[in-house]
Formats: structure tokens, C-alpha cells, sequence
């Protein structure tokens, strides 16, 4: 039903790619023979005694193996290392998480889980935005030995040094190759932990003096609520209301939070609204309405929304 | 001039006896006790027998010296038949062999002085072994008897005589042939002891006595007592502060700095010693750790010196790069200011703590030197004057701010079009500025609307990105105190890293597909530059993610294959790229 509503084109999606699942917003799995051996010795418990943890020259050497400058091509080599952690993210092995940075611009946005045997390295890489802290942020929140990862996302595209510091959150787990979003699973820590931050920044917009930071601000905060409900709470047309109301509004970056919040939400509903701005005479509205249905019908086809 | 009397007791009868000694001397007086023995004679209907041991110290505090006297006594018909032997020896406690020692042998009395110099806070003990010397006669009678000459008959003679003659030889007309041999027969120890506690110090002249405010003088303080160690106290104010090079018993070195804002008037300086053990000061009957009294005078002289407190903030100047901060020490005197800057940036979350300087730059007093910041130097400029008078020199710090400034756009403008002149579009930077900090490398609010404080103060500092100030200024480069305060620096390292690294991976990226659709046209300079707008920002880190609907099997930047392979399309897969680079491509200045 939903791909009948595209009337724009972009049937040529169909003639790529393996349908394979994999987690939406991790920058890759790769495993990686290395040239010579770890440069350092891969520790077997958490608790590493003193001086045994390798430096964080020694992680970024084994970071440059792995991702060279040039690197494949059309990716990014690895630039520098913030901050890095031994911890299980699967029973029997420990890995490494890595804090690290492609951009040369040390945003620092990615996150590495790297797992190495002899001279074989696996690595998944996923987006989390700046600042990130991973005695925080790897936590074992069911107790079974094996740790969570936390990831933070901006719900604003990047906007240069005016960005709003407004998160989504993430608990992720890593399975075979993915670090797949549990954080439904994980509920309870999230609205104990997690939503208190996204609460209180939506306390801390509203009292805003300039109309227009505020105007955006609680839209981005209202969006990050609306995500915890989706997502942890299982809410699936959550937002609904808000995106409607925000496409009314004279400002393009909350009309484009009406936007992502129709992408995000599991409901034919939003595929109607979506199709129906195809036809908006603001061509930004329009392509990116386009580009939505797109993305949704690659995630249906992965099976991440109905 | 000391006297010591020693009272002896003249009594008869066999025994000990502890007798009181007394020191006097320089208005002090010192008690001690000596130990008497009085042996028993063997014949006292005939002669009392009588032999006084004498053992007698003293401690002369003022010239700090130990003095013994030791005796050994015979009365008048003791002294007839027998000599008195003494023997002393002087130890210092703690000392298993004597310091000193010595002995005497004669008729009525034997005796002996010693002396030692006295170490403060030890005790020192005499010991004085006494005896009586006979003599045996061996005398060879017309019988061949031997005769002995013990008339008093002292009870620890030993009554068996010689095997024979020893000794010197010497003719006593009443016997035939005769040999003299003396013997010592020993009849005790006395036994007398001093202690000797720390001196008080005495302070007898301190040169110079006159000092000069803003100066550091070098004073010697004479006198005894002293110690090994201790300290000096000035009374009157705490803006006189010594420090001691030199501290011997009887002469101490110090330096006296006397701040320029003292009071002028009398101060006395007073020695504290710590005595000579370093165990503190030991104290004795009407001993003191605390000197004499000392006056100096601190001249009112014209030497008061100043520099400004302090806390004001300077704003960059016509050139937006540097400040100009006047930098003036005041005084009635004539002399030099040494002054020493350094600077201290970190962003209002504490982002990118960076150190500049040291620098080093001289005046003279009442100067004002308008010291010119270095290009990339700000935040809190720390000054330390060493201001130098006659040959001394005194330290006072201070401490400035240095605040930003607006700067025109067009200037702003014409450097980023400068910086990227042979680009595919020369003013695509000013779009890249617009988008990155909307031209600004100061501002005086933070992202959300509250004043910008930085080290508690408001005003134009360095622009901060976000997240408390990861990246600074207008190209919103990594946070330092060079690029958040030099503008010029910010952009060329902005550019540099655009026309650098960026275009080079949007190279890469477009060699790589085009490798894989051979169909695909080069991109002009101007679409490659737009790739490379995406590597510029963090949505680079999304290009090489997999996207299995995606004709290169990746996200991708901002131009991907069509689905034919034949052009190049607007990426509809990765909106944030896309997003980024419309908005910067819509801001171009």
C-alpha cells in the first residue's frame, strides 16, 4: 500500500543490494587481517592490573592498521583517539571501545567496538555525538556480565557551532555484527537514566528568552521525547500530533523535525502525510518528503517498521 | 670575671659526704654539688688519719667552658708519712673515653685543673679516683728482716712484703741497706656532674641598623648563643620578611625585604635559637630561647612602588589580532620593571585549557610601556614585575583580560576569499564561515542566549561551539587559545584543511565509484568541491556506512550514482550531507 503512495522516482532502490538486516546507524562491521600483531596485550578480564592497560598511542596505532589513510577508498582513515575502554559486550570476549575520530575536525562522534584474535580484527563502528563518556555511557544494566553500550545522537542535522545540544539516546547490544537499539528492552534504565536528561533539556529550552531559539528548542526537546516513547516505550505513532503542528510552522528547521518525526514513526498514517508533501510547493518540504518515503521503505524492508 | 667557691666539709669522721658547689659570674649563678670521701685512719688515738677526696665542676656559661678542680687531701700526720695521688677525668655524657684527663702526686695534697669548651644542651661529668701513697721500706737489718713503713696502718695495705728488693735504691742512715718503693693504694671515686643547657641568646650589635622600604638588605646579627639553628622575629608588621643565609652560635646572615608599602618606623628584630641539638631549645634555670631585643629603623623613604590591581579587560585591536595593554609601575624612585607575561585560555565548560608565553619585556619605573599582545594570545593575561632599586628588587603580580572583538564582515569576507582564491568557488568559504559560526569568531552570548562569561566576567570572548566549546571561532577548528583568539590563524586552518585533506577525500570517493561505473563522468571542480563539504562535516562519518539499497552499497556523500550508473545524482540516502551542503552552498557571501 505505502509504495504505491511514491509517485516520484524511486523504484530504482529496487535494483541494489542484498536485503540483508543490519543495524540502521552504525557506520560499519569490517574484520581486518592484520599486517603484524597487536601492538599491545589484549587483556582477558575487565579488572586490568596496574600498567597493563595499553596506551592511547598504542590503541591508535592499532586504529591506523585498521583504518589506513587512504582507507578503501571512499572511507575515512582514523584521525585521533579520546578516550578507550576494555569491557565484555559478549559472553567470553573483551572488547575494545574505542572513542575515536574520522573527521579530522575532532568531533569525536564515533564510537569503535574492536575484538581481536591473534591477527584478526573485528570492528563495528557507530555514530554518537560528542562529548561522549564511556564510564557512562558502557554499562552493565542487567547484571549478566555483559555491558550495554549508551549512544547519543543530535536530533538537529549539524549546524556548525549553533547547534543545539539536544540528544537522543540509545542502548545498544551487540549481536553477531550490529550493535542493535534494545532500548526497549532495557526500559526501565532508560526512563530512570536516560529520560531525566531529555526532561530536564526540555525544562532548560522552554525558559529560552529569544522566541525563536526557544520555538526550536522545544521542538528538537519534543522530538527527543517523542523518540523515548517510540522506541523504549513502544509508542508507535507517537509524535504524530506534534509533526502535524509543526509543519505549520514558519520556521524550516522545525518543519524538518516534522519531517524525521514522520520517518521515524511505524505508522501508514505518517507514509499518507509523507506522500501527501510530495506535493508541498516548498521543494526543501518536498525532496525531503521524498527522501523520507525512501529510506522508510528501505527500513520496512528490513523489516525495522511495519 | 667568675668565682667558684667550693665548701668542704671538715669534719673527722669516715664517709660520704655531698657538699654544695657554687658558680657565680656575668649576674648569673649556678649551683652544683661535689662528693666528699673521707677514708678512716688505722691509728686514730695517735693521728686521725684524716684524707679528703675533692671533685668540683663548673660550667662557665659566658665563655662556655667546663672547669674541674680535683683533690686529694692529707692532714698534717697523714701528710708526715704518706703523699696523696689524684687522678681526674673529664667526660662529656654520652662518651665512653674521657675528654680530658689528668693526674697529681704530692705532700699535703694533690690536685689538678681541667678544662673543656662546653657544648650546649650536654651534661659533663667529673670522675676522681683518690689515693694515698706509701712506701715500703725494705729494710735488711743486721738479722735480715724486712720492715715495713705503714705507720697509720690504712686498712687495704697489703701485709705481705716484696720478694725482694724492687725499685729505686736510697740510703737511710738508720739501716744498713735500703730500697724505697711506693705504693698506690686507692680509697675511692667522688664523683660530680654539670648539666649545661642551651645559652640564651644575646644579641650584640645587628648592622646595618637603618633599612630602606621597597629593599632587601643584607644584615649580620652578632652575639652568642646563637644556637645552631632557630629564627628571626620582627615585630611591627608583616611586611618585613627575613630569610636567614647564615646562623652560626655567634653570628647569623639574613636577608630583611621590606616592602615598599611598610610602615616606616622602629622594628625589633629578636633571635629565637632552637638551641644546639636541634632538639629544640633546652631550657635551664633563667635561660631563655628568646634574645635581647634589637631596634632597626625602616626609613620612610620615597621608594613606595604600585602597579595597577588589576581585573581590567582589554578588547583586540584595528588588526583584530592583538591587544594593547599599558603596563606602568609607580615610584618616587628611579629603577627598572622586569615584566613577565603569560596567558591562560579555556573555553566557559573548561574546553581546550592552553597555555601562551612566557614573554619578557623591561620599563623603567613611571613608564607606562604599551605592551602589544602576540597575535593568538588571550583569555587571562597573569603579569609578574620584578621591579629592581638600587641594586634590590622587589616582586608584585597583577592580572589583565583580554576580550575579542567584532570584526566586519567584509573583512571577514575578503581573507576567506582570499585564503581560497583558486577553488572551483573562490567564495564557497564564506558560505562554509556562515554555516560553521555565522561569521562570528567573538560573541558575546552563548548559543542559547545567556551572556558569554568567561573567567566570570561578559564579554566579546571567543565563539564556542555546542557542546561547551569543542570547537572555537569562525571555521569552528579544534579548541586552542591560537585559533579562538587569531582569527586569520582560525581561517587558514579552516581553508587549509578543506583544500587539503577534504577535496583529497572527495577525490578518493569519486575515483572509487567512478572505478566501479566506468560510465560515470568526471565531476566538475565545482560538484567535487561539494562532495568535499561533506567530508568537512561530521556527517562524513555516515559516507561509508552500508546502505543495501544504495547503488555503491554505501550512503555516500553528496553525489551518487543514478540507478543506471550513467550520472551523478543529489544523494537522497544520507539528507543530513545533503542538508549540510545546501545550506552552506544557500549562505555564500
Amino acid at each position: 500500500m505505502w509504495f504505491s503512495m511514491i509517485n516520484r522516482n524511486v523504484a530504482f532502490v529496487l535494483l541494489f543490494g542484498v536485503l540483508a538486516g543490519n543495524a540502521l546507524a552504525q557506520t560499519g562491521f569490517t574484520e581486518t587481517a592484520l599486517a603484524r600483531a597487536v601492538p599491545f596485550w589484549w587483556p582477558t578480564t575487565v579488572d586490568l592490573p596496574p600498567g597493563a592497560e595499553p596506551t592511547r598511542d598504542q590503541v591508535l596505532v592499532l586504529l591506523k592498521e585498521l583504518f589506513p589513510d587512504p582507507y578503501k577508498g571512499d572511507g575515512l582513515p582514523i584521525q585521533d583517539v579520546e578516550a578507550f575502554r576494555f569491557v565484555p559486550l559478549a559472553p567470553g570476549k573483551i572488547h575494545l571501545v574505542v572513542v575515536a575520530d574520522f573527521t579530522g575536525r575532532a568531533f569525536f562522534n564515533v564510537v569503535e567496538v574492536i575484538h581481536c584474535e591473534r591477527q584478526t580484527c573485528q570492528t563495528i563502528g557507530i555514530q554518537s555525538d560528542a562529548p561522549n563518556d564511556l564510564d557512562k555511557q558502557l554499562v552493565d544494566i542487567d547484571g549478566d556480565g555483559v555491558y550495554e553500550l549508551i549512544t547519543k545522537q543530535l536530533v538537529e542535522f549539524y549546524r556548525g557551532g549553533d547547534t543545539k545540544p539536544i540528544y537522543t539516546y540509545s542502548i545498544r547490544k551487540l549481536m553477531g555484527r550490529g550493535l542493535v537499539d534494545g532500548s526497549s528492552k532495557y526500559a526501565e534504565y532508560f526512563t530512570s537514566h536516560l529520560l531525566p536528561k531529555i526532561t530536564e533539556t526540555m525544562r532548560k529550552w522552554e525558559q529560552l528568552p529569544d522566541p525563536t531559539l526557544r520555538a526550536e528548542g522545544r521542538a528538537s526537546a519534543q522530538f527527543a521525547y517523542d523518540d523515548y516513547r517510540r522506541r523504549v516505550l513502544g509508542e508507535k505513532t507517537a509524535g504524530f500530533e506534534h509533526a502535524l503542528a509543526w509543519l505549520e510552522a514558519d520556521n524550516d528547521q522545525i518543519r524538518f523535525l516534522a519531517l524525521m518525526t514522520l520517518e521515524a514513526m511505524s505508522s501508514s498514517a505518517a507514509d499518507a502525510k509523507l506522500n501527501e508533501l510530495l506535493q508541498s510547493p516548498d521543494k526543501r518540504i518536498a525532496d525531503g518528503a521524498e527522501g523520507a518515503l525512501l529510506r522508510r521503505f528501505e527500513r520496512r524492508l528490513r523489516g525495522e517498521i511495519e | 670575671m667568675t668565682t667558684i667557691t667550693i665548701s668542704v666539709l671538715t669534719s673527722t669522721a669516715p664517709g660520704t659526704y655531698s657538699l654544695p658547689v657554687t658558680a657565680e659570674g656575668g649576674g648569673l649563678r649556678r649551683t652544683g654539688h661535689i662528693t666528699l670521701t673521707v677514708s678512716p685512719g688505722s691509728n686514730p688515738a695517735v693521728c686521725q688519719g684524716t684524707v679528703l677526696g675533692i671533685s668540683a665542676i663548673a660550667h662557665y656559661w659566658e665563655i662556655n667552658r667546663i672547669e674541674t678542680y680535683s683533690a686529694t687531701s692529707l692532714d698534717y700526720c697523714t701528710a708526715a708519712l704518706y703523699d696523696a695521688f689524684v687522678a681526674g677525668y673529664l667526660y662529656q655524657a654520652g662518651t665512653a673515653d674521657p675528654i680530658r684527663h689528668g693526674s697529681d702526686r704530692s705532700s699535703p695534697t694533690a690536685w689538678g685543673t681541667m678544662n673543656a669548651p662546653a657544648q650546649g644542651g650536654h651534661d659533663y661529668e667529673l670522675e676522681s679516683d683518690h689515693y694515698v701513697v706509701a712506701y715500703f721500706a725494705f729494710v735488711y737489718s743486721v738479722y735480715g728482716e724486712a720492715v715495713f713503713r705503714d705507720p697509720l696502718g690504712f686498712s687495704l695495705i697489703s701485709t705481705s712484703p716484696p720478694s725482694g728488693p724492687t725499685g729505686s735504691g736510697a740510703y737511710i742512715p738508720t739501716f744498713t741497706a735500703v730500697f724505697v718503693i711506693p705504693q698506690y693504694l686507692y680509697l675511692g671515686t667522688t664523683v660530680v656532674w654539670v648539666p649545661t643547657s642551651d645559652q640564651t641568646p644575646v644579641i650584640t650589635s645587628l648592622n646595618p641598623g637603618t633599612w630602606e622600604r621597597g629593599a632587601t638588605v643584607y644584615v649580620t646579627i652578632s652575639g652568642t648563643g646563637f644556637g645552631s639553628g632557630g629564627q628571626l622575629e620582627v615585630s611591627g608588621d608583616a611586611l618585613v620578611f627575613p630569610v636567614v643565609l647564615g646562623w652560626a652560635d655567634n653570628s647569623i646572615q639574613a636577608n630583611f625585604t621590606i616592602h615598599p608599602q611598610a610602615a616606616p618606623g622602629s622594628r625589633i628584630v629578636t633571635v629565637i635559637s632552637s638551641g644546639w641539638t636541634g632538639m629544640g631549645f633546652i631550657t635551664g634555670p633563667g635561660r631563655s630561647a628568646r634574645s635581647n631585643p634589637a631596634n632597626v629603623v625602616v626609613l620612610g623613604s620615597s621608594c613606595s612602588v604600585s602597579i595597577a590591581d588589576g581585573g581590567q579587560k582589554y578588547s583586540l585591536g584595528a588588526d583584530y589580532r592583538t591587544a594593547s595593554v599599558p603596563l606602568r609601575a609607580e615610584s618616587t624612585c628611579q629603577g627598572t620593571v622586569t615584566w613577565t607575561i603569560k596567558f591562560y585560555y579555556q573555553t566557559s565548560a573548561g574546553t581546550g585549557p592552553s597555555l601562551a608565553g612566557p614573554y619578557e619585556v623591561s620599563s623603567n619605573l613611571n613608564e607606562t610601556l604599551n605592551y602589544s599582545t602576540p597575535p593568538g594570545a588571550g583569555g587571562r593575561m597573569d603579569v609578574t614585575a620584578q621591579i629592581t632599586i638600587g641594586g634590590q628588587t622587589v616582586h608584585t603580580a597583577t592580572r589583565f583580560f583580554i576580550a575579542g572583538v567584532q570584526i566586519p564582515d567584509q573583512t571577514i569576507t575578503e581573507r576567506l576569499v582570499g585564503l581560497y582564491a583558486g577553488g572551483g568557488t573562490p567564495r564557497l568559504m564564506t558560505g562554509l564561515a556562515m554555516r560553521e559560526s555565522s561569521y562570528r569568531q567573538f560573541s558575546s552570548t552563548l548559543l542559547n542566549g545567556p551572556p558569554n562569561l568567561l573567567f566570570g566576567i561578559p564579554g566579546l570572548w571567543p565563539y564556542e561551539s555546542y557542546d561547551g566549546g569543542s570547537h572555537v571561532g569562525l571555521m569552528m577548528v579544534p579548541t586552542q587559545m591560537g585559533v579562538a583568539y587569531d582569527w586569520q590563524q582560525n581561517t587558514q586552518d579552516g581553508v587549509y584543511l578543506f583544500a587539503g585533506q577534504k577535496l583529497q577525500f572527495a577525490g578518493n570517493y569519486e575515483a572509487s565509484i567512478r572505478s566501479r561505473f566506468p560510465n560515470l563522468r568526471p565531476l566538475t571542480l565545482q560538484e567535487h568541491e561539494l562532495n568535499a563539504l561533506v567530508f568537512y562535516g561530521p556527517p562524513s562519518i555516515k559516507v561509508s556506512q552500508s546502505c543495501e539499497t544504495c547503488p555503491t552499497g554505501k550512503l555516500g556523500a553528496y553525489w551518487v550514482p543514478n540507478g543506471q550508473g550513467t550520472d551523478w545524482v543529489v544523494n537522497r540516502h544520507h539528507p543530513e550531507a545533503v542538508r549540510y551542503v545546501g545550506e552552506v552552498l544557500a549562505l555564500i557571501r
